[in-house]
């Protein structure tokens, strides 16, 4: 019995040792969004994004200040976060996932490659499944990565007037790109 | 003994995976949880009703604002609850930055040009090094143009001035309070007034009804009163925003809508029904 203890302990502590493999980080990583509506085109863009690959299990995270993003004029800025993200009550929006085909690729050499990621992200406090492509640019000891995925404003419950409806695009592309360092 | 190690392996190696994503999520968003961030719209826009908020327009935006003020509803049918009469204010208004924002008006009620100086002292913020509150201080000057043919007046004679500081704070998205301690200070009084001076303290709030939608309320106590026939200004009014307007609708039982006429010079009783109808509405528009 004592040894049973003994084994699991030294497993979970193998698992453990794996696992605290520091993930790299950008903390100055771009995102951005555009929406197309025939009165008006808005965009926006966030450059303190905060993204992190974990190269040892191939796992990604993205998280973001609602705040954070900036927009050409100042009145869309407060409609963004007071009627349409509720930044005060929802601050951030996330992304976690995986790397689906993260056994075929190798970060070691220099090269570019695209690569799957599949997880879920959150905005608006409503989580969502996300697929989207992520390519990868591996020089020296710099990483970049770079997506771009498409979102429709209704599935994440965000309310759109009907009088600002020829305004706001109902699907809004978004962009995201990181700077890491191997 | 051999096969059970491997099950117990397996399946802490795979919880182990799935926590690891939140965890790698959850490493991150710790490091934004105490970042600072400002505490934007306390209020939608620069007027609460009568008086000013704390709020000024962001840089580059002039803000246009035409104000009336229609005659008291208790006037019945005859003159239609009032619309019959109606004063008015025109304003034009710019932020030189994100705090400093200057304003000019005419207002024509005693036909007054008046002017204004607003700068943002303190902003609330989240965070680290957070604020629980806004202030903002507020410089008026009124000069009255109407002609007194009986008085020969100078320059000097037709100014009043205002100061108030703005003290207001977010409570929650919905719930905003502010505080507006008011001097109003005349050169010139006229034999019937007593003070030269008048001292006020402002209270008001709004509560959000939805995203754009807003029931307001303003009210300025006197301590010290031009003379003994002035009132309390009361207003309770509701904010519509769409996109770059701002729709103000509102009761009042004060004809001036600049802060040395409705803090001090407003003489209805809002209780005997001498209520004036009025709107505000705003228009922004970003010159850079």
């Amino acid at each position: 019995m004592k040894t049973r203890i003994i084994t699991v302990l030294i497993a979970l502590g193998t698992v453990g040792q794996a696992l605290a493999q520091t993930p790299i980080v950008d903390h100055n990583g771009k995102a951005s969004f555009f929406s197309e509506a025939p009165m008006e085109n808005i965009e926006a863009l966030n450059e303190k994004v905060l993204g992190a690959i974990d190269l040892d299990k191939g796992i990604l995270a993205v998280s973001m200040l609602i705040k954070g993003f900036h927009f050409e004029r100042s009145l869309m800025e407060e409609h963004f976060n007071e009627n349409y993200l509720e930044s005060d009550k929802y601050p951030k929006a996330t992304f976690k996932g995986v790397i689906s085909n993260f056994s075929e690729l190798d970060f070691s050499k220099n090269g570019s490659f695209e690569a799957e990621a599949d997880g879920e992200i959150e905005i608006h406090g409503v989580k969502k499944p996300l697929k989207t492509m992520v390519k990868f640019d591996v020089v020296g000891s710099k990483l970049a990565a770079a997506t771009a995925f498409e979102i429709k404003v209704a599935e994440f419950d965000i309310e759109v007037p009907r009088l600002v409806i020829k305004n706001i695009a109902e699907v809004v592309e978004v962009k995201a790109s990181f700077n890491f360092s191997l | 003994m051999t096969k059970r190690f491997i099950i117990t392996s397996l399946v802490l190696c795979y919880s182990l995976a799935v926590w690891a994503q939140d965890d790698l999520l959850a490493s991150l968003e710790a490091e934004q949880s105490n970042e600072k961030t400002m505490v934007e719209a306390t209020f939608k826009g620069t007027r609460l009703i009568n008086g000013h908020t704390i709020e000024t327009r962001k840089r580059g935006v002039m803000d246009f604002i035409i104000a009336h003020r229609f005659g008291t509803i208790d006037g019945g049918t005859y003159d239609l609850f009032g619309l019959d009469n109606a004063t008015m204010r025109i304003g034009l208004e710019y932020a030189f930055s994100d705090r400093f924002y200057l304003g000019v008006g005419r207002s024509s009620f005693e036909k007054t040009y008046d002017g204004f100086v607003k700068y943002r002292l303190i902003r609330q913020s989240k965070g680290a090094g957070s604020m629980l509150f806004s202030a903002t201080w507020l410089s008026t000057i009124a000069i009255k143009t109407l002609k007194d043919p009986e008085n020969d007046l100078s320059f000097s004679d037709k100014v009043a001035n205002s100061h108030q500081l703005l003290i207001a704070s977010k409570l929650s998205s919905g719930v905003s309070l502010q505080l507006m301690p008011t001097l109003v200070h005349r050169n010139l009084i006229r034999e019937e007034d007593e003070n030269n001076d008048v001292f006020a303290l402002g209270v008001g709030g709004r509560i959000k009804l939805s995203q754009r939608l807003a029931l307001c309320v303003e009210y300025y106590h006197q301590f010290q009163k031009l003379n003994d026939n002035t009132t309390d200004a009361i207003a309770i009014g509701v904010d519509i925003e769409t996109g770059g307007h701002v729709f103000q609708l509102q009761f009042t039982n004060a004809t001036s809508m600049i802060p040395k006429g409705f803090v001090s010079e407003t003489t209805n009783d809002f209780f005997e029904g001498e209520i004036h109808f009025g709107f505000n509405v705003s228009r922004t528009f970003q010159l850079k």
